[in-house]
């Protein structure tokens, strides 16, 4: 008998007990789309935190003061004299409220120069002129600032003066230029909702020396580690030193666990989708005992009766695979759909979202795609042998005298 | 022995087993069916009749002794070959027709021809030759429980045929059919002697039908009692 005519048959069969089909084709789909849904949405964390982190680029340090006391000028002196050193950025930082506008912004007092480092190696202004070195209060404003969060319309434009309240005390600036969109930062604030003025009119004006945080640039990605460790050393307990490799090391792992834990719950579903095909196909071989019998009485080989059972088995995991995958990337939009009602409106702009953990674009794992539709697969098949094999050894004359 | 022979027993033997009782169901069956006759296999319930038949058909194998049809000694055979025995050198007919409900006639007939591996072109030809011998053609894609009882036993007979093979095994293939239809069958079976050149051996009940056939069996407590030549 040729594979095409037993496919055929196995289908036939299959369809002769829709309902009964459907409900195990569909706890097997279960299992696949819970495993595409839920790693795509990891995935999709992870893509977007990734791409935040190579905007920071691979050979950054940031060393952030830990007490009440800053990090000094003699501190980033002595920073960038350590070998594998290339660009020492100090900066400071208070946060506070946009009067008028009510929203937070982060105030980051840099020079210059070293602002274009801080963003990822681009000033991408939207409008106005670039920051300057300047002992006066000019800012450059993040999108956010300039713009409403809800209707994205512009409220602050260049020219116009913004007052930001820090604790008791207000700062005046006049914004010079508006920043296009970035998307969120991790361990920075993000550029959208910060206000970038000169450093130097920062320590005038705050009367406090020293710096809050400082990037590091290492010369080579492999040393990395090294100039972080000296760093460590050279500061002590004064300072938090992390690298942006470490973290991106340690999402890595948290991902990949998280997605073993998914795996393994979902496996419980394959667990009753395997005893789900035993079941049917149990039933189905008992049912068709006389069946059997005759085909066998026609000729049917007992290799080919155990064939005709086996393909039920996996048809019932592959359209249990197929229809769990296209369920899977429904919910996984399904699920989009619900974190931002939950977890509130997505930030405006254009561009990735702000934050990456309630708003990213689920992508397709292409890994554990794989995984759930093999998983689908073996567990029917295992789970329709012993049937199968129950249906190829059952004797054509007990069969037929079978009522 | 030659060719003259169609199917030869010899000194067959089957015993069942339940646990621990033995039961034989036959009891050292020597028999000879001559090739292009009709043959009927009589007997009360329990005398070895279906076993006979299943023995003979390679559906079974024989305790004991030896079972040549064709030339060919079907105990020797192993599964596959034995399946590969009942696929071309057997048609069966059942008394409860045996068709799958969820194919149509049409597929039905087809299926000996499907498990033996023909083209799709091939088979249809031959499937409607079949189904055109017993008038079929006009019910081909309906399914076998819209049909009537007569009408589903001739359906079983087609694919009895279907295959072209020379010997036809019928057991009690009347039995659930009305005197006109159990007619049309044991006229249809004396026909596919008469006109087409097989061998039937058929197990009934209805001592009416005999006047049929050109040899009855009687059967009993697993043994051949008489053979009657008419
Ligand atoms: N699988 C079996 N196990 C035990 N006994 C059986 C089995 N099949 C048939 N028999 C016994 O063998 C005898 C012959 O059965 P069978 O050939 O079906 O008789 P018939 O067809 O003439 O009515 C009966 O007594 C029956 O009970
Ligand atoms: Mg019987």
């Amino acid at each position: 008998m040729n594979i095409y005519d037993v496919v055929k048959l196995a289908w036939k069969q299959l369809t002769q007990r829709r309902l009964r089909t459907i409900l195990t084709i569909l706890a097997v789909a279960v299992g696949v789309m819970v495993i595409i849904a839920l790693s795509s949405h990891a995935r999709g964390i992870y893509v977007s935190f990734i791409a935040n982190f190579e905007r920071l680029g691979p050979t950054t340090i940031i060393v952030s003061s830990t007490g009440t006391r800053l990090l000094s000028d003699v501190d980033v002196y002595r920073v960038s004299e350590l070998p594998g050193v290339s660009i020492v950025i100090p900066m400071r930082t208070l946060s506070g409220n946009v009067e008028g506008l009510n929203v937070r912004a982060t105030v980051v007092g840099v020079r210059a120069s070293e602002l274009k480092e801080l963003l990822g190696g681009d000033v991408n202004l939207l409008k106005g002129n670039p920051l300057t070195d300047t002992p006066i209060p000019i800012a450059l404003i993040g999108y956010n600032i300039a713009h409403d969060q809800s209707s994205s319309s512009e409220v602050v434009d260049v020219g116009q003066t913004i007052a930001v309240r820090v604790g008791t005390r207000t700062y005046i600036f006049s914004v010079v230029g508006i920043l296009n969109y970035y998307g969120s930062s991790f361990l920075l604030s993000s550029p959208d909702d910060s206000i970038y003025i000169p450093l130097d009119y920062f320590r005038r004006v705050s009367g406090v020396q020293g710096y809050s945080v400082v990037i590091v640039k290492a010369s080579d990605v492999n040393v990395v580690s090294d100039v972080a460790d000296n760093i460590r050393m050279l500061l002590g307990a004064r300072a938090r030193v992390t690298t942006v490799q470490s973290v991106v090391n340690t999402f890595t792992n948290i991902l990949n666990q998280m997605n073993l834990l998914l795996v393994s719950i979902a496996s419980t579903s394959f667990i009753a989708a395997g005893l789900g095909t035993f079941n049917i196909m149990m039933v189905s071989v008992l049912e068709r005992v006389r069946e059997i019998g005759l085909l066998k009485a026609l000729g049917m080989s007992d290799t080919t009766v155990l064939l005709l059972y086996l393909i039920q088995g996996l048809l019932i995991g592959l359209i249990g695979g197929l229809s769990g995958f296209g369920l899977g990337i429904v919910l996984s939009q399904a699920l989009t759909h619900i974190f931002s009602l939950t977890i509130g409106p997505r930030s405006p702009g254009p561009g990735p979202q702000a934050n990456p953990f309630t708003s990213y674009t689920p992508v397709l794992d292409p890994q554990y795609t794989l995984i759930a539709v093999v998983l689908s697969l073996t567990t029917t098949a295992v789970a329709s042998i012993y049937p199968s094999w129950r249906a190829s050894k059952l004797s054509p004359v007990e069969a037929l005298r079978y009522e | 022995m030659g060719d003259e022979f169609h199917v030869v027993l010899n000194d067959v033997w089957k015993v069942y087993r339940t646990g621990k009782v033995e039961w034989p169901a036959l009891r050292g069956v020597n028999l000879v069916i001559k090739r292009n006759t009709f043959t009927a296999v009589v007997g009360p319930s329990g005398s070895g009749k279906t076993t006979l038949l299943n023995i003979i058909g390679g559906l079974d194998k024989p305790t004991r002794g030896s079972v040549v049809v064709d030339g060919i000694d079907i105990t020797r055979l192993n599964g596959r070959k034995l399946a590969e025995y009942r696929n071309k050198y057997v048609g069966f007919v059942f008394q409860l027709y045996n068709l799958l409900s969820y194919l149509t006639v049409f597929e039905n007939v087809e299926l000996p021809l499907a498990i033996k591996g023909i083209n799709f072109r091939e088979r249809r030809e031959l499937v409607l030759k079949a189904l055109d011998v017993f008038g079929l053609r006009d019910l081909s894609s309906k399914r076998p429980l819209e049909l009537s009882g007569g009408e589903q036993q001739r359906v079983a007979i087609a694919r009895a045929l279907v295959n072209m093979p020379n010997l036809i095994l019928a057991d009690e293939p009347t039995g659930n059919l009305d005197s006109k239809n159990a007619q049309v069958v044991v006229e249809t079976f004396r026909k596919l002697v008469d006109e087409h050149g097989k061998t039937v051996v058929m197990v009934t009940h209805n001592v009416e039908l005999t006047k049929y056939v050109d040899v009855v069996i009687k059967m009993k407590d697993g043994n051949v009692v008489e053979v009657i030549n008419q």
